[in-house]
């Protein structure tokens, strides 16, 4: 293949990517508001709702308040949408290898995390009003404590693969071709099962859900980061969001349930692709539906010490029980 | 701690107070035959007096003041505080009702909150509303605006009230 | 060691922001998430009502005591009919006394569902919200029933009430108290088994015995803080007199006195309960007979224009005790003097202790949990500050000055 084709399909798979993890984003939201809303007793908003949101957040006027710094507060909420976007480029969808694939891994996909987290914390700082600034505050709390356990989780699990084969152990593709539970006896996979809980218990301090939702509190700090962003800047941001929750659950997914459903099935070809692919996005929603949606129901907000405290102490502590698990099963 | 009645309590007052009391009955509460009937105390001091008063009610029990009443007597401002004593027991809580006379040309009465801290809201009230001069209370606005101009006591009825204009919808 | 660097700043909450259901203001001083500092300015509200009622007669104020406020508008109108009723002496049937504290203990449990709610979306737990607020639909279903109105019940006339209780609505009253009493252990369960509720609750927030004694502190705030304190049962009045009603203490259930959130959540949800049993015990108990001792409204009018004399009504209130003075003049219509003192005014000074040693976190709830009722006593009163001239601004001039603002803007 020349190098110019090359470029062409990488163009247009980017582009299909980002504006394919959009919609998702967005609809997938819609289905976790109704679900929310039932599992509440509430009738709740139609699934295309957050089409509508953003919709109307576009056409609203974008208010900069008088002591924000302006380039800042501007360009912030485009960092946060690239950098979330970015990360589904790394992700293999099903058969499907990932967009990006050979020039990045599990370790770029951290940072582009953190990237995002970042960026809403500048977007409030330089907005210049208290509660965004306790919001950064609180934002920055909760990275410095889920970043812990979340790289423990993929360490560990990046350094089980280099034992299997020699291709490179953070390249996401990798995790599909080598299913972990596959590998492991019981005490592995109860390793595993661990690191996976892990996992499910930063999602949502990674995506500022409920009970973590520190960093936005509406009765406490009144939005917080976001309290002054209005119009395009806030749509930037609502969008983020909504990708954010695809990219974490797709992350949960590659890591851990890699399986694909046209082998059980028998079936092969292009059908088999189609069909992996489809299947790859239910599986995205079951995590999603099981780790934000179920979670953020059943729960009141937690305090940021108390945030510190349970990442710092017990669930790191969990994460290295799994490793150890994880070694024992290999030595063994 | 010895529980006691209205008219027990307003006697004991009466021995400790005697002419000082300007006035002091206790009226029953008239609402149906209804065993037993509520009754409370009234009485009316002197300012000088207020806080001697209010010291010996304390002897008693540590009184519980719901809020202190204002009315506007003409050159007189009539300051009533509600107390009561002995909660927690059915039946037995007596309420006392202490009014205190001010006048408009010399508004000042001495503040209760080093004995009741609670008491600071209902005197930065009257303080604001009718125009009475705590003493040592801070002299800063609570349900007024910051902004409230000087001299006007929404409560009076005299010539420091509202005036007419600023007042709509409400005659 | 470094010279200490002041690091705070303020963080003003209010008159307008999302853990405040009604205005108040107040300003942190925080250092971090730690706060320092505290200071409550009232009176955003302040709409001059007991102004507005001196200038009418008593029983147009019925209904204006009536929209105090809108969750526990029957505590208003009973207190201030009881103060009238004390000042002119007027009767009551003893079947008015019973359908009053009926009324008063439906609103209880239908203002302590609300606040159960609101206190869990200030927690974040909206789930818990919306189930309160499902089983709050019940009692006012109910109260519409009886009183034929959600709020505002309009049913306190002097001498009596408007309404009787019919068997159908009797019928409708025992259906509440079957739906609540099956329904109460699971809400229990809810509030107060919940690890992350408990987490929030239990340990903040705390006023103790002596500060809750010292600060006036009334309602379900002084009791959570394990003060014995309540109207219906220290000073019986209209069906309390008959009743069995014993001050809730936490340690009911909890088995010891912390004064904490945890504490007022205990109190409210166990007053629930203790509110059913009230009624079902008032239904069995309340007697044949007329429900108002003078149906005329005309030779009430006159009746209290000849009365002189000062009145006094309390009520315990879902939020405390209410407390309404009333002075009559002979030969005057109007009242001549009127003073309210809604629960909240006595809460109000309990806020800053209880915020001692808690962080920005906790203030929504610790906000929430004396239940505030924001006292209400002025209209709108703008003073033009370039000008120092004054002007009332109400709903017709406020309404012409948006659509001005509004053209300006189209303009630009």
């Amino acid at each position: 293949m020349n190098v110019a084709l090359l470029i062409v399909v990488k163009v247009l798979g980017v582009i299909g990517v980002a504006f394919l993890s959009v919609f998702v984003g967005l609809l997938y939201k819609g289905i976790d508001r109704k679900l929310a809303a039932h599992m509440q007793g509430r009738v709740g908003p139609p699934i295309l709702q957050p089409f509508w949101d953003v919709g109307k957040l576009l056409q609203k006027e974008n208010i900069v308040p008088d002591n924000a710094v302006v380039w800042l507060f501007n360009t912030v909420p485009f960092f946060a949408l690239i950098s979330t976007i970015t990360i589904m480029m790394y992700i293999p969808m099903g058969g499907l290898p990932p967009v990006l694939f050979g020039s990045g891994d599990v370790i770029v996909i951290v940072y582009l995390l953190t990237i995002a987290g970042i960026s809403m914390v500048i977007g409030g700082s330089s907005s210049g009003s208290p509660y965004a600034a306790v919001g950064a505050q609180r934002e920055m709390v909760t990275m410095i404590s889920y970043e812990l356990p979340l790289v423990m989780v993929v360490i560990s699990l990046a350094w089980r693969i280099s034992k299997l084969t020699n291709l490179p152990a953070f390249s996401l593709l990798t995790f599909t071709q080598y299913p972990l539970w596959s590998y492991t006896g019981i005490l592995g996979g109860l390793g595993l099962l661990i690191l996976l809980i892990v996992l499910l218990m930063v999602t949502p301090a990674e995506l500022s859900k409920l009970p973590m939702d520190l960093p936005e509190a509406e009765t406490e700090i009144a939005g917080g980061l976001l309290v002054e962003y209005s119009g395009r800047n806030l749509a930037l941001f609502y969008i983020a969001d909504a990708v954010k929750v695809v990219v974490m659950s797709s992350l949960i997914v590659v890591l851990f349930f890699p399986y694909e459903i046209s082998g059980v099935l028998g079936i092969s070809g292009g059908v088999a692709y189609v069909l992996d692919f489809l299947f790859f996005w239910v599986k995205v929603l079951g995590i999603m539906i099981l780790d934000v949606t179920s979670i953020r129901v059943a729960a009141a907000r937690f305090k940021i010490n108390q945030v510190a405290t349970a990442y710092w102490m017990p669930v790191f502590f969990l994460s290295l029980v799994g490793l150890g698990l994880l070694a024992v099963d290999m030595a063994l | 701690m010895d529980v006691l009645s209205a008219d027990e309590l307003l006697e004991k007052i009466q021995q400790k107070f005697g002419e000082r009391l300007k006035e002091a009955e206790v009226k029953e509460r008239a609402m149906t035959d209804a065993p037993p009937p509520i009754r409370r105390v009234w009485v009316r001091v002197d300012r000088e007096d207020f806080r001697e008063l209010l010291k010996f009610l304390m002897e008693f029990d540590f009184p519980h003041l719901a809020v202190a009443s204002a009315a506007d007597m003409g050159d007189e401002i009539e300051l009533i505080y509600h107390i009561s004593l002995f909660q927690g027991k059915r039946f037995k809580e007596v309420y006392v009702n202490i009014k205190v006379r001010v006048p408009k040309s010399d508004p000042k009465i001495p503040t209760i909150t080093d004995l009741i801290p609670g008491a600071l809201s209902t005197e930065l009230e009257k303080q604001e509303m009718m125009g009475v001069d705590v003493v040592g209370i801070p002299k800063e606005k609570l349900f007024l605006p910051w902004d409230f101009p000087e001299g006007v006591y929404p409560w009076r009825r005299d010539e420091t009230g509202p005036k007419d204009d600023v007042v709509k919808y409400v005659r | 060691m470094a010279e200490h660097i002041n690091v705070s700043y303020n963080v003003p909450v209010g008159p307008i922001h999302p853990a405040l259901k009604e205005p108040v203001n107040l300003t942190f001083e925080v250092e971090g998430e730690r706060i320092v500092d505290v200071k409550v300015k009232p009176g955003w509200n302040h709409r001059g009502i007991e102004f507005m009622g001196m200038e009418r007669n008593p029983i147009q104020v019925i209904h204006l005591a009536e929209r105090i406020c809108g969750i526990c508008s029957f505590v208003h109108a009973i207190s201030f009919v009881q103060a009238v009723e004390e000042a002119a002496g007027i009767p009551v049937p003893e079947r008015a006394l019973y359908i009053r504290a009926i009324v008063g203990e439906m609103e209880r449990i239908h203002s302590h569902l609300l606040w159960a709610g609101v206190a869990a979306h200030e927690l974040g737990f909206d789930t818990l919200l919306h189930y309160s607020w499902q089983l709050r639909e019940k009692v006012m279903d109910v109260l519409e029933i009886v009183t034929g109105n959600r709020v505002n019940y309009g049913m306190m006339v002097f001498g009596g009430v408007r309404r009787d209780i019919t068997p159908e609505r009797e019928k409708a009253l025992f259906d509440m108290i079957n739906y609540y009493r099956r329904n109460s252990d699971r809400l229990k369960e809810l509030f107060l088994e919940d690890p992350t509720v408990k987490l929030r609750t239990r340990g903040y927030g705390i006023l103790t015995y002596d500060e809750a004694l010292k600060l006036c502190a009334v309602g379900p705030t002084a009791r959570a803080s394990g003060l014995a304190i309540d109207v219906r049962h220290d000073e019986p009045y209209a069906g309390y007199k008959y009743l069995n009603v014993e001050p809730i203490l936490p340690d009911a259930y909890t088995g010891e006195v912390i004064g904490d959130l945890y504490d007022r959540f205990v109190v409210r949800l166990l007053e629930v309960d203790q509110s059913v049993d009230i009624i079902e015990e008032a239904l069995e108990k309340i007697p044949e007979g007329e429900i108002t001792s003078e149906p005329k409204l005309p030779k009430l009018m006159v009746t209290l224009k000849k009365a002189e004399g000062d009145g006094f009504g309390r009520h315990e209130a879902p939020r405390g005790e209410v407390v309404h003075f009333v002075r009559l003049k002979a030969g005057k219509d109007n009242l001549d003097s009127w003073k309210v003192r809604a629960s909240t005014y006595g809460n109000l000074m309990t806020w800053p202790p209880m915020f001692k040693d808690t962080q920005i976190a906790d203030i929504p709830i610790v906000v929430a949990s004396i239940d505030p009722c924001i006292g209400c006593m002025d209209r709108v009163t703008v003073v033009n500050r370039r000008t120092k001239t004054e002007n009332v601004l109400v709903y017709d001039d406020l309404h012409r000055l948006s659509v001005e603002k509004t053209r300006r803007l189209q303009r630009k």
